[in-house]
């Protein structure tokens, strides 16, 4: 096992980085929006930590907090204007944001210049991008320095959307996602929890960019394109979008199967593609369905006596999705 | 809320188990190194070995070049030459008994596919240098983890810079830009006297955008007015706007940083919009393919690229090696593949005068190279571990690169 | 401002090339609400249909044209019955026919040996055409299926993975062209010094004579009018006699024909064929689309001429390097402003 870790230890990085990614988008799917936005916000984030790592001496910590907190003063004012529009719209409108902030990114420095009229300031570096230097990781407990923050980070994210799953906010987002019109008669306020789970999900993609800085080292505006949303997109969509765990289990396996694929060269894309496809048709809640499960896991003695509470319960109606 | 966080780790665990279990098949041994050692014919023990030149079995080469995504249009023509080369040298006896085995991974033309590609060659196949990767950002994401397990990287098209200086087993045989480009301007000025141009740069890309740094630096060194910059994006197909503000503008020539397929474009559109044929365009190593010409036909007459490597170079091999080329691929080899193929055999020779498999014995052996007659030219690194050789600049006449003159 | 002229042709160039492209894509848009991300695979794959008949097999232009719409139109109803119908009604025949893309995507990725290679690719093939009729016999449905809107988009983007990997695995990444003289490229001078190629005014020719073909097809004939039912409501259409499926199958040949011509002429005036070659106009073609309105012919073709103009004004008067982000900003402002386009009519009366 320790061997097993430290030979793929940039896989695991991967992973982990790509799990707290997909709960971004999880968040703002179990609301009943499909968001391409989530590459964009993780630009914020990765180029603000970038920028803090190497423009001052400040620790990662500081830069994962400004990066959250850049996320959600952007996602705050877009979200409020986008979010009125319905499903393929939005989508469509999020990914323009996606390539703003991308095209932004790669002329960072040409608007700066502008601004302050330095004509050699260079902070974004264009499509070479930021490289940080390499620190040779130091091992704490078996697992690289590099890697304990992001587990971290998902770790607080899982307790966090697992306690959020089980409360009221957990129904509300299942209600809205429903329907969203008997929300509203029921009185949710359904602009504000939509806001909520966008902003969240802002936030949440912004730190796992901050986050994955100390990772992959060189940021340039290629490592977040539209496939990159595209990619984020598809651990929801395998994993599924109605439990938290879904994309936990999608992030994992999408961002392992190329190493497992290895032997297919570069037709592995293919085999991408086909799971993609293949998930959204014969799987459409994911391989995490509660609605699936929840059979699986009632039969348990012990568990649950309550089950009315959790959102859970509300998929089991069959008219669930539509 | 104990329990929570157990079930947590207990689920996190089962996930990192289950991707373990999903690897192993394919890795051949993957968790167990020992293993690989039995089955890899002694490829992958690390120690010299007593005795002679002290090669003998399998020397395992890593290369990981960019087979899909983005990048996908170069490293074909890599893998090629870099398969020919080993063809090559495997046949010729060059290492005595010893046979080089190549191991090709792709990175899907990203850092993340990089850095895994990197790992899963040094920590599974155990090799003893890696070729590649073919991207410079990609480079500057993986070659760190090769610098410090201790494994001699030889970059073959990382032009950026920033490259060698991550480390002293960070090798390249590309010469980058800042070698090529400031020649090619000084050249070209004094034959062809120009003294305002326009300036067209692909600015998503890290090679067209640090080409066009350089350009910019070269120009305004040489006292050359640039009248404007005008960018594009990779993959533009339709350049008639940034274009006709440059007829408008009536520079003297335009010089373009751009990837052959997309420079190949620019001429046929500027041709169209009546842009006159002395105004030449310049570029660097981007143009140097035998694409440009192939697909810009005649309005590619005339343009000039200064370049590492040039199709009828008469440096030793270099004609074997386009004719080989040929012969297996059916197409002709261009700036990239010749780099690769120099790679290998760099690479080969420091092998051979090592005399070992050991990574740091290699290195040694690398960084000790000198005047090596290889396609490109004859060949040493610096103190930089950065390429030395004569940089070309060519000019394309009746479709075919010639060397440039200057008598026009 | 001499060069205003130029620009403008260079615009309304621009703006005929987005609107080939985006016609069949609001098309299946404004039928059955579906963003078909796959689009721009499906006008690579007529381009390279083309190609290989010109190169290849030597054909003349004007056969290759026709041969590429037909090639992709077909290609357009298998994606339709792989990718989208599925996603409406579970069908027995659509199970085989799955099961006939798997074994043919192994047959075309794995490393058999040639013999078992071309049985498997051929195999594949054979089932996948028994899926297609066997489907179009079968009288009822498994399961009619109600998913979440966005699952048809995802799905699309995952087919279109699958055709650009397949584009690249079989013609390769590089770049190829039409050989260089098959069509003339001698500009010819327009007033006010501007010059415009054969090529570029046979594209818009082409483009708006498609443009006007469309239009009646959809307003005056009998398919047009069963199309317009479907995007009405497919339920209602369903009980008043319509074969809807029979429809939704002309739909996706018309479309994927449409994307096939654009992906040709386009590939032709632009001297470049390579995989990727529809993902550079897959975003500036849904610009046009939501921007013209849903399935609005009229509304796809004003728009692809306003992002065409868009674009190149820009860079010829502003700076190339925003030249994308004014295209995407002008996206957002016309979905906040008119979410259903300049000439969406609401979302209940589409086509």
């Amino acid at each position: 096992m320790p061997d097993f870790i430290s030979h793929n230890i940039s896989t695991i990085n991967f992973i982990l980085i790509n799990i707290a990614l997909g709960l971004s988008i999880y968040l703002t799917l179990a609301t009943g929006l499909l968001s391409l936005a989530n590459a964009g916000f993780m630009a914020i984030g990765a180029y603000t930590a970038a920028i803090i790592a190497t423009k001052t001496d400040l620790p990662l910590g500081i830069g994962l907090a400004l990066a959250i907190l850049l996320g959600t003063l952007v996602a705050l004012p877009f979200g409020l204007v986008v979010l009125r529009l319905r499903d393929v719209y939005l989508a469509i409108a999020t990914l323009g944001f996606g390539e703003i902030v991308r095209i932004l990114a790669l002329n960072g420095d040409k608007l700066v210049r502008g601004i302050t009229g330095d004509e050699e300031l260079v902070i974004f570096a264009g499509a070479e991008g930021i490289t940080l230097p390499y620190t040779s990781p130091e091992m704490i407990l078996g697992l690289p320095d590099t890697t304990w923050p992001i587990l971290i980070y998902d770790l607080a994210l899982v307790y966090i959307l697992a306690t959020l799953y089980r409360s009221r906010y957990g129904r509300i987002q299942a209600a809205i996602r429903l329907d969203e019109s008997a929300a509203a008669t029921l009185g949710i306020d359904v602009v504000r929890y939509k806001l909520l789970a966008f902003v969240l999900g802002a936030a949440i993609a912004a730190g796992a960019g901050a986050l994955s800085t100390p990772i992959v080292r060189v940021i340039d505006p290629r490592n977040y394109v539209f496939s990159r949303a595209v990619d984020i997109l598809a651990f929801a969509v395998l994993g599924g979008m109605t439990h938290w765990v879904g994309p936990i289990v999608g992030a994992t396996m999408l961002t392992s199967l190329p190493e497992v694929l290895r032997f297919l060269q570069e037709r592995r894309d293919v085999v991408n593609g086909l799971i993609i496809m293949l998930a959204i048709i014969y799987l459409p809640r994911g391989l995490v369905d509660p609605r699936f499960w929840g059979g699986w896991w009632r039969r348990r003695p012990r568990l649950r006596p309550q089950k009315v509470e959790g959102p859970a319960e509300v998929e089991a109606r069959p008219k669930a999705y539509e | 809320m104990k329990a929570r966080f157990l079930m947590v780790f207990v689920i996190l665990a089962l996930l990192m188990a289950g991707c373990g279990a999903g690897e192993t098949p394919t890795g051949g041994g993957a968790a167990a190194p020992t293993n690989t050692t039995a089955a890899g014919g002694g490829a992958a023990e690390p120690t010299a070995q007593p005795g002679g030149s002290g090669l003998s079995g399998e020397i395992s080469i890593g290369a990981v070049w960019s087979l899909s995504g983005a990048a996908a249009i170069y490293g074909p023509s890599q893998k090629n030459a870099a398969e020919l080369a080993v063809e090559e040298i495997n046949n010729s006896g060059m290492l005595g008994d010893a046979k080089i085995r190549l191991i090709t991974e792709d990175d899907r033309s990203t850092k993340e596919g990089a850095i895994a590609a990197f790992e899963k060659l040094i920590n599974q196949d155990q090799v003893v240098a890696i070729l590649g990767p073919t991207l410079s950002n990609s480079a500057k994401a993986a070659d760190p983890i090769a610098q410090e397990k201790g494994i001699v990287v030889l970059g073959v098209s990382n032009t950026a810079s920033g490259i060698t200086e991550i480390g002293n087993f960070i090798f390249r045989d590309s010469l980058p830009e800042s070698d090529v480009i400031p020649n090619t301007i000084r050249v070209t000025k004094e034959a062809l006297g120009y003294q305002k141009v326009a300036v067209m740069y692909g600015e998503d890309d890290a090679f067209t955008k640090s080409g066009y740094d350089v350009f910019k630096q070269a120009l305004e060194d040489n006292g050359i007015e640039i009248l404007t910059t005008e960018t594009f994006a990779k993959g533009d197909v339709d350049f008639s706007a940034q274009l006709t503000k440059i007829k408008g503008l009536n520079p003297d020539a335009i010089v373009v940083s751009a990837l052959a397929e997309e420079a190949a474009n620019i001429m046929v559109q500027a041709r169209q919009l009546g842009i006159p044929e002395t105004v030449r365009f310049i570029g660097g190593n981007g143009f140097n393919s035998p694409k440009l010409a192939q697909i810009a036909g005649p309005a590619a007459e005339g343009a000039i690229s200064g370049a590492a490597w040039f199709i009828g170079n008469d440096t030793p091999g270099n004609k074997a090696f386009v004719e080989a080329y040929r012969a297996k691929y059916g197409s002709d080899p261009d700036q990239f593949a010749a780099q690769a193929y120099a790679g290998v055999y760099i690479l080969a020779n420091a092998i051979k005068n090592a005399g070992s498999k050991d990574p740091q014995a290699i290195r040694d052996a690398m960084a000790q190279i000198k005047d090596l007659p290889t396609v490109l030219g004859t060949f040493s690194f610096n103190e930089n571990r950065d390429p030395v050789h004569e940089p070309v600049v060519q000019v394309v006449r009746n479709g075919k690169f010639e060397v440039f003159t200057g008598n026009e | 401002m001499e060069q205003l002229p130029q620009q403008l042709i260079n615009g309304i160039w621009q703006g005929a090339a987005l609107a080939l492209f985006a016609m069949g894509y609001t098309l299946v848009f404004g039928v059955l609400d579906i963003i078909n991300l796959a689009h721009g695979a499906t006008y690579m794959w007529g381009a390279f249909f083309a190609f290989v008949c010109i190169t290849r097999l030597d054909w003349p232009l004007w056969a290759a044209i026709p041969a590429a719409m037909i090639g992709a139109g077909l290609l357009a109803v298998v994606l339709d019955r792989l990718a989208f119908k599925p996603l409406r009604t579970l069908t027995s025949g659509g199970l085989v026919l799955w099961v006939g893309f798997i074994v043919l995507l192994l047959g075309l990725i794995g490393a058999w040996s040639p013999g078992l290679k071309w049985t498997l690719t051929l195999s594949g093939a054979a089932i996948m055409l028994g899926g297609i009729v066997q489907d179009y016999a079968a009288i009822r449905p498994l399961r009619v299926r109600h998913v979440p809107h966005l699952a048809p988009m995802i799905s699309s983007i995952g087919a279109s993975i699958i055709l650009i990997s397949l584009a690249q695995g079989i013609f390769g990444a590089q770049v190829s062209r039409f050989p260089p003289d098959i069509f003339p490229s001698k500009p010819y001078t327009l007033p006010g010094n501007a010059v415009i190629a054969p090529i570029q005014l046979l594209v818009l020719g082409i483009a708006l004579a498609l443009m006007v073909v469309l239009h009646l097809l959809i307003a005056r004939t009998q398919m047009g009018r069963a199309i317009r039912g479907i995007a009405w409501s497919e339920r209602t259409a369903r009980l008043l006699g319509i074969n809807v499926d029979l429809v939704v199958a002309q739909t996706f040949f018309l479309s994927g024909a449409l994307a096939g011509a654009a992906g040709v002429l386009l590939g032709l005036a632009f001297n470049r064929l390579d995989p990727f070659m529809g993902n550079e106009v897959e975003l500036a073609g849904l610009t046009v689309i939501i921007v013209g309105g849903m399935g609005s012919i009229g509304g796809a073709a004003v728009a692809a001429f306003l992002v065409g103009m868009l674009r190149v004004l820009s860079v010829g008067y502003i700076d190339s390097s925003f030249r994308d982000a004014f295209v995407f900003a002008l996206l957002i402002l016309v979905l906040l402003v008119r979410p259903s386009g300049i000439f969406g009519r609401g979302s209940s009366v589409r086509a």
